[in-house]
């Protein structure tokens, strides 16, 4: 943050505050993106996917990946960068065919989705159009989540339970629930289970832990299980175990490099210069004595004054 | 004549070792005073004019003065050159998603108060033949695990820390610029000119890993953002990201976090997959920032200048 000088400040508060009145103005009241004209032929594409739970939560995941950065978290624009909203009458009221037009072509900052199939698109779709809708009806449901861990020779292999609590405090097991889960890692969650697990009707899902993790100067890891659904509350469970590969983390601490300054400069660079500063001084020191001699034979002889 | 020869011989080595002597002599009585006046004020008498952060004149007692800024530099100093012990951080830049945006370059220019010229990252057009096709390669310091720039330095100002971010301490730096003309990369930039800050933002405490204030005479360079890996938290270019180009984390986790969609991934999965590779491998340097080639882009590349084509010589464009 660079300051302006303070006579200009002045001037720079009166002009920011104009700017903040235009901002506010541009964004209240217009739209900011020129329209974007869709072919009727593509408009007319009728949406083959049915919004059903597994498309939705399909198309959440791919939103969150892909979306999510620049249209944000509930779609209205407020990401990394400006972007239309997709709440916003003006974008809900295209057909799903225009939408999927324009995921394929991209403009300007949006980029082209051409690579990905077009079911995961309708997905994405689908989930967009229910961002929209409030979920005010709906009454989210509670659930808690356990892990076991089960080593058998040679596997590990790992379980979540899902079980629903009822208002009166019962469990019972819950079944087609998404959950995640992962080994905590410094930035993020590094997940093991792949996109989809749903659980079981025993409300578990098994996964066979991989010997590739690593862990932690012990080998110990966390691990997260969460539950992803949208009719239930979030819940998660973390719990250590050592099933990971030793850390090896001061690897390099101790060890000399000539890039390393003072305590761990390599031993070479160290003798050799201890034992060049050591002659140069046994050399001045030689030549001092010999400046002594030199004197002593001349105060001798008697020839100094 | 040969006596008078000897005679002066002897005068003048006389005068040599005496003059010697009294050089030898008045620099450790310089030392001396240098070391008294370093010495803490006893409580006297006298009073000291002050003034305070509010602007107001007060007097107070030399032994009420704690030095408080040089503390918390030092604290800061011994914190930053030792570093996050037990990781190793790395980069990954995806180069088939950069579409030069330029969201990461602001990012780092408003936390390190940089001037818009002055990058610590830096998105360039490359060009690797007059065949291939152009692409953009945001740029930052490598962090090298064998970086040329630390064995040049001769204040030990620039150091590699235990968790392997390379950095610049200004409070030491004397300005010489040697690890400019080291860095392979021109990863470095001088400060020609004093900064435009007020009185105040001048005088803050030195941040060793901020590298702010800036000052003039001194290096700056990325920093891999030391101060937010510190509260866990991804650097401010990899965080400030739209398109997704930038997995940061620890290489000794092997895992890599995506600063736009924070997806964790295996380090040495994402490198392998994608035939990760790092720049100018042959120096030797073992840069700690790898780049994921420019195939299956998500953007057309719309170039601000025009590049060579086929048969074109630099000549040619006048």
């Amino acid at each position: 943050m660079v300051k302006m000088n303070h006579m200009k400040s002045g001037i720079f508060k009166i002009g920011s505050l104009l700017a903040a009145f235009l901002f506010v103005s541009f964004f209240g009241f217009a739209q900011d993106f020129a329209p974007w004209p869709v072919p009727d032929e593509a408009s007319v594409v009728k949406n083959p996917v049915e919004a059903n739970k597994t498309s939705l939560e399909a198309g959440k995941s791919l939103y969150t990946l892909q979306c999510k950065a620049c249209h944000g978290e509930t779609g209205r624009g407020d990401g990394l960068i400006k972007a239309a909203s997709l709440v916003s009458e003006n974008f809900q009221s295209q057909t799903d065919g225009a939408i999927l037009w324009k995921l394929h072509q991209g403009r300007g900052q949006m980029p082209s989705f051409k690579a990905l199939p077009d079911d995961q698109l309708w997905n994405v779709i689908n989930y967009v159009r229910s961002l929209s809708k409030k979920p005010e009806d709906i009454i989210m449901k509670n659930a808690v989540v356990s892990l076991f861990f089960n080593e058998k020779a040679e596997q590990k292999e790992l379980t979540a339970k899902v079980e629903q609590v009822n208002d009166n405090g019962e469990k019972l097991p819950a079944q087609g629930i998404k959950v995640n889960v992962g080994v905590q890692k410094y930035f993020g969650i590094l997940p093991i289970s792949s996109t989809s697990n749903y659980t079981s009707e025993n409300g578990e899902i098994n996964i066979v832990f991989p010997n590739n993790i690593i862990g932690d100067e012990n080998g110990e890891l966390t691990i997260i299980a969460s539950v992803d659904d949208m009719e239930f509350n979030p819940a998660r469970v973390s719990e250590n175990i050592s099933w990971g590969q030793i850390n090896p983390k001061d690897y390099w601490s101790e060890r000399r490099a000539l890039w390393k300054n003072n305590d761990y400069i390599p031993l070479w660079l160290l003798i050799s210069f201890t034992v060049g500063a050591i002659s140069v001084w046994l050399v001045i020191m030689y030549v001092a004595l010999l400046v002594r001699k030199i004197k002593i034979e001349g105060d001798k002889s008697g020839l100094s004054d | 004549m040969k006596n008078k020869n000897q005679e002066n011989k002897n005068d003048s080595r006389r005068s040599f070792l005496k003059s010697s002597a009294l050089l030898g002599a008045g620099a450790i009585a310089g030392a001396g005073i240098l070391s008294s006046c370093s010495n803490e004020p006893e409580s006297s008498g006298e009073k000291i004019k002050l003034l305070t952060a509010s602007g107001e004149l007060v007097e107070v007692d030399p032994s009420q003065i704690k030095k408080l800024r040089k503390e918390k530099l030092s604290e800061l100093q011994e914190r930053g050159r030792e570093g996050l012990v037990g990781h190793h951080w790395t980069m990954v830049i995806d180069l088939s998603k950069c579409k030069n945006a330029r969201k990461c370059m602001a990012a780092c220019q408003g936390a390190h108060e940089l001037l818009p010229y002055q990058h610590h990252i830096n998105v360039l057009q490359m060009q690797d033949a007059k065949s291939t096709s152009p692409y953009y390669m945001p740029k930052p310091c490598y962090h090298c695990d064998n970086p040329p720039c630390t064995k040049v330095c001769p204040v030990n100002a620039t150091f590699k820390r235990k968790d392997g971010i390379v950095l610049i301490d200004n409070e030491r730096c004397i300005g010489c610029r040697f690890c400019v003309a080291a860095c392979p990369y021109s990863a470095r930039i001088f400060q020609w000119h004093e900064p435009d800050y007020t009185e105040e933002e001048r005088n803050r405490i030195y941040d060793i890993e901020l590298n702010v204030p800036q000052k003039k005479g001194t290096i700056s360079k990325c920093l891999f953002s030391a101060d937010r890996l510190r509260k866990g938290e991804l650097p401010y270019c990899v965080s400030a990201c739209p398109n997704g180009v930038y997995w940061f984390g620890d290489k000794l986790e092997d895992a890599v976090t995506n600063g736009t969609t924070k997806e964790t991934r295996k380090f040495s999965e994402l490198i392998k997959e994608n035939a990760g590779y790092t720049y100018f491998e042959d120096l030797g340097t073992k840069p700690q920032v790898y780049y994921l080639p420019p195939k299956n882009r998500t953007f057309d590349y719309e170039p601000k200048k025009k590049f060579l084509e086929e048969g074109e010589y630099p000549e040619d464009k006048g």
